[in-house]
């Protein structure tokens, strides 16, 4: 490992009086552009959200649900772990409110938690249907969602 | 399709990912921590290598492996 870094910082001259620099990877020469960032975002694949997208922002649901949809799939919502990450909450403090004592996720809280995870569970039962959970936010949603139209 | 594949890490979003640093005396330029060499910070691509570094600050002019 250390050879391997050695061998890739050989071929690295350092030119002295010359300063540092920021560089816009994807134009070399004429720099950041508004197009250039729009054609990297553009290009992206965001192929679940695109699927969810109709779903989230339908009229007849109301804005603050879309909102709290949007942030959840994004994984945006204050949860302890993000906090953390953000510099709010210290690691002593990351553990699930539930108090079942794993860490504070997103998917956790919505999903795999012992505690919260279980209204899914009987939303099916009022709804009347019998299913398992998914693992994962996103296809946990889009499948829910389907419920609706089935 | 992702802007650079095997990088979908926490904390490195697509304009982290298209900005790098052009050495020139290296006097500020964290070795490390910047983008300067290769498709990712240094502390990712030798992670074992920098969990042993004493200066995890050190620019690329003042390291000398």
């Amino acid at each position: 490992m250390l050879a391997e870094c050695r061998a890739i910082i050989s071929n690295i001259f350092l030119q002295p009086y010359v300063s540092d620099s920021w560089q816009w990877h994807p134009d070399h020469v004429g720099g950041y552009s508004v197009r250039s960032g729009y054609a990297i975002l553009t290009s992206q694949d965001h192929q679940l959200l695109d699927d969810a997208q109709s779903l989230i922002w339908h009229p007849q649901v109301p804005s603050k649900v879309s909102i709290l949809t949007w942030r959840l799939l994004r994984d945006r919502l204050p949860t302890k772990i993000n906090l953390h990450d953000r510099g709010i909450l210290p690691v002593t403090d990351i553990s699930c409110v539930g108090g079942c004592g794993h860490i504070e996720t997103a998917n956790h809280l919505f999903i795999l938690c012992d505690f919260f995870g279980d209204i899914w569970q009987h939303v099916r039962s009022w709804l009347g249907f019998s299913g398992v959970d998914h693992q994962n936010i996103g296809a946990h949603f889009i499948h829910f969602t389907n419920y609706s139209v089935a | 399709m992702k802007i650079r594949d095997g990088i979908g890490e926490e904390g490195y979003d697509w304009f982290t990912g298209s900005v790098l640093r052009k050495v020139g005396d290296g006097e500020h330029t964290s070795f490390w921590l910047d983008r300067w060499v290769g498709d990712v910070p240094l502390c990712r691509r030798f992670s074992w290598l920098f969990n042993l570094a004493e200066n995890k600050l050190a620019t690329v002019a003042s390291n000398s492996l």
